[in-house]
């Protein structure tokens, strides 16, 4: 049924893209409007307040730039796996592929161990807007990196017997998959400094 | 075989689903609004019949109490505009039509539809639960103002928190799915320019659902962890409850709230009325056997409103303090926007002269569409200015202004669309003096209920009241109308009852008729199974030297000159 | 791109958050921070848009609905800040 429809996995030639790679984009616009308004928010929330808390006293400067570096390295082997994977070398694919997924479970525990750190020390979202804000844009990312992890461990494991399939529909997966797992990144490029540095 | 229909991944299935569950949400809606009416016309009475059911924390004695009042209120507006209407014009209409009418086999992604069905659902089921909840259902208006949303005791406010959630959810991924569909699966030879303006319209109004719902995400994100989590994001510092200083951290802005939700709730107000300017255009030009006037103007509308609908959104919020500049470019674009409404509409109308015009049922419908949507946006324009805004905001002007586009006018929409898709659903009509009937009660009745809201306005008297200005001086002279108003709000409920007999009468023993009974000249009448190519505009009507009145899409002859 | 192309990005990227956070160690004013933070990470993000997504050279069919949605995001951005950034709401602050 679904492999009748349409420029599912070939390319329509008047507008160049197949559906899904139209639909991760159209999607990835909904996040930044709603990441924008976290965004806008947190601008709102500071720059009308009387008194604001000095970011990076409070958190942890080394354990971010950890993640920042872990994120931005799971976005480089996510590209990585989508050469791999177009290089029909599916070994490549799946090497690369699981860095991704183990450096971000490894992301995942770091934030982990930040809130952590942060509610023994009493800190928690309702002490003030500043760790109001902090919690709860880390927090909605955090669901996004898990939901990504999701989608990538699926197409390490169940998912990848398509692979032997339906070879260029898989690949069309992966490089969607990563739209949309370097979108997450993005995300984080901003969150980083605008949370911890500024 | 009751999982074949509900787990389908048939767009006409998942369409039918969405209509009917969508029918069901707005009788809900109309029944709250008819406990609301009684309680306006008649108030401190006990409602008869019912009274008893609403139990001794909403109703002593069957008589509400202004806290219960205030769930009926904020959830009649938020299950007709997020369960009801937008669910029946878009995920109704626009799941069972697109496809059919630019030719393609389903929708782009027909599993993620079902998914947004089931989310749709799950967000309802959420919203209805809250009425049985300690507390009750939210009760802050269907806006959900903050500070009052966010420190409202109970659990009511937080599940409308999380039915928005899942409502949204559903709605995003409904409105991918249309925008790749309709770019990506447009059969062969229908060019952008071939497309049945209905399609237009759904194409618009997904861009809208994409783009601005995020924004009330954010917000019911926000607000329920100052809910849940004790967060001031909408808190402001010094806020004192019951006389009580609130133990929070303070420092939050109650109209960060405000400028979320708009950011939605405006582009969400459009959502509501382009579906059914869609489903009116389609019906005029069917039933007037002529070409739309104007289609390409009317095209390009479609974009500059779509546009213009994400800046706006402040003209909700012009009693709030803002600065005259800000509150001077808020006033220009609500101005400029009535352009391409006006526009639209008028070419709906000139559509009509010279036409061959066929009374049908549906054609009455969207008839009455025309001039409807004609009050109700007029009465927008003294909201639109901010020097006419101040008496007239949070009063009853503002409520008959939207209910005019809403009800004789998207509804009605609505109501033409079925009336007219029926037989391609089911190979038979709808039975035409029951229609008939329908249309002349609805729209004596609409016009009776909400006519007089202008006047109640103009006088002062405060939308929200729970005993509909009863105590207050200004409002002694007008409390009269309330009563008329519920009166025709009970026959209003009457009349539909023609309609919903239709349906179910007709269901089986309508009419049979052959395909495309009003002989149509988009696809989505056509009942062969291979794929279609296209080869002409949307609306041949009357082309001169062909055989009939009209020329279906998909028909090569006759060639045009 | 090949191998080569996307490691030269990861290493501008790496390059780039090791100088952000040494901008940050600065302690400069309010404003220079600000403009500074959101510039470097503007430039990261977009080098993971532009190649790692590819968005570069992607279709307009694409392009035209992310170009509104930057712009309504900064219209979003820019009218909260403007209506409301530059007062305090509240019963604590003046009648």
């Amino acid at each position: 049924m679904h492999g009748t429809l349409p420029y599912t996995t070939e390319i329509r030639p008047d507008t160049g893209l197949t559906n899904p790679k139209l639909g991760i984009w159209l999607f990835l616009a909904s996040e930044v409007m709603l990441f924008g308004s976290l965004f806008s928010s947190y601008a709102l929330l500071r720059s009308a307040a009387a008194a604001w808390p000095d970011q990076s006293a409070v958190l942890s400067v080394p354990l971010a730039t950890l993640n920042t570096i872990i994120l931005i390295t799971s976005s480089a082997t996510m590209v990585l796996s989508l050469v791999g994977i177009r290089a029909q070398r599916f070994d490549r694919f799946r090497l690369h592929m699981g860095l991704t997924l183990a450096l971000g479970a490894a992301f995942l525990v770091v934030k982990v161990f930040e809130y952590a750190d942060k509610f023994a020390h009493g800190l928690v979202p309702a002490t003030d807007n500043f760790l109001g804000l902090y919690f709860t844009m880390t927090g909605v990312h955090a669901l996004h990196v898990l939901i990504g992890m999701v989608v990538n461990a699926y197409l390490l494991w169940p998912g990848a017997r398509m692979w032997r399939t339906e070879p260029q529909r898989f690949t069309n997966r992966v490089e969607v998959a990563g739209i949309y797992w370097h979108f997450v990144d993005v995300v984080w490029i901003f969150l980083f400094p605008v949370l911890y540095l500024l | 075989m009751f999982f074949k229909y509900l787990f389908s991944t048939d767009h006409k299935v998942i369409g039918l689903l969405y209509g009917f569950t969508s029918l069901f949400f707005l009788l809900v809606g109309f029944v709250l609004v008819i406990v609301i009416r009684w309680q306006l016309a008649y108030p401190g009475e006990p409602v008869p019949g019912v009274g008893a059911l609403f139990g001794d924390a909403n109703a002593p004695g069957g008589i509400i109490l202004p806290e219960f009042y205030n769930q009926l209120g904020a959830m009649h507006g938020t299950i007709m505009v997020f369960l009801g209407v937008v669910p029946l014009a878009v995920g109704a209409f626009g799941n069972y039509l697109i496809p059919l009418q630019i030719g393609a086999p389903d929708m782009a992604f027909p599993r993620l539809n079902l998914a947004s069905y089931w989310f749709y659902f799950a967000g309802g089921v959420v919203m209805l639960a809250s009425f049985f909840v300690p507390g009750g259902a939210a009760n802050n208006g269907w806006t959900s103002y903050a500070p009052l949303s966010d420190l409202a005791p109970g659990h009511g406010q937080t599940m409308w928190l999380v039915g928005m959630l899942l409502i949204i959810f559903s709605s995003l991924l409904g409105a991918l799915n249309f925008i790749t569909t309709i770019v990506q699966l447009r059969a062969p030879g229908m060019t952008w320019f071939r497309l049945p303006f209905f399609v237009w319209a759904q194409f618009i109004t997904a861009f809208l659902l994409l783009l601005a719902f995020p924004a009330l995400q954010a917000a019911a994100i926000l607000q329920g962890m100052d809910r849940v989590a004790g967060t001031s994001f909408f808190l402001p510092s010094g806020l004192a409850v019951a006389g009580q200083p609130l133990e929070v951290a303070g420092g939050g802005n109650a109209l960060l709230w405000q400028h979320l939700f708009w950011f939605l709730g405006h582009p969400e107000v459009y959502v509501l009325i382009l579906p059914a300017m869609g489903i009116a255009a389609e019906i005029i030009t069917n039933n007037t056997r002529k070409p739309l006037w104007g289609y390409r103007i009317m095209v390009y509308s479609l974009f500059v409103l779509g546009f213009l609908s994400f800046v706006v959104w402040a003209h909700h919020m012009f009693l709030t303090g803002m600065g005259t500049v800000i509150s001077a470019f808020f006033q220009a674009t609500t101005m400029i926007i009535s352009i391409p409404s006006v526009v639209i509409l008028s070419s709906l109308i000139l559509s009509l002269y010279g036409g061959s015009i066929r009374f049908t049922t549906p054609m009455l419908f969207a008839l009455a569409f025309l001039p409807m949507f004609g009050i109700g946006g007029l009465t927008g324009l003294p909201l639109g200015l901010a020097t006419t805004d101040i008496p007239l905001h949070d009063t009853n002007y503002v409520v008959g202004h939207f209910h005019y586009l809403v009800a004789p006018g998207t509804i009605f929409a609505l109501f033409a669309g079925i009336y007219h898709w029926f037989p391609r659903l089911t190979g038979r009509m709808l039975n035409d003096w029951l229609g008939r009937i329908h249309f002349v009660g609805s729209l004596i009745c609409m016009n009776v209920i909400f006519m007089p809201m202008f006047v109640q306005g103009l006088a002062g008297v405060n939308r929200r009241l729970w005993d509909g200005g009863a105590e207050y001086v200004h409002a002694q002279e007008v409390l009269y109308l309330n009563v008329p108003m519920s009166v025709a709000a009970f026959a209003l409920g009457f009349f539909q009852l023609f309609f919903v007999l239709n349906l179910f009468m007709s269901l089986r023993g309508g009419r049979p008729v052959e395909p495309n009974p009003w002989h149509a000249t988009t696809i989505e009448w056509r009942t062969e199974h291979e794929p279609v190519r296209i080869y002409r505009d949307p609306y041949d009507y009357s082309v001169p030297g062909a055989p009939t009145d009209f020329v279906p899409q998909h028909h090569a002859e006759p060639q045009r000159v | 791109m090949h191998v080569r192309g996307y490691l030269g990005i990861f290493g501008a990227l790496l390059v780039l958050t090791v100088i952000t956070v040494a901008v940050s160690s600065l302690q400069l004013a309010v404003g220079p921070t600000v403009a500074l933070g959101l510039t470097i990470a503007a430039a990261k993000a977009t080098l993971v848009v532009l190649f790692f997504m590819h968005l570069k050279g992607e279709k307009p069919m694409v392009m035209w609905p992310l170009a509104l949605t930057v712009f309504l995001f900064a219209a979003l951005f820019a009218f909260i800040l403007w209506t409301e950034g530059d007062h305090i709401v509240g019963p604590s602050v003046g009648a």
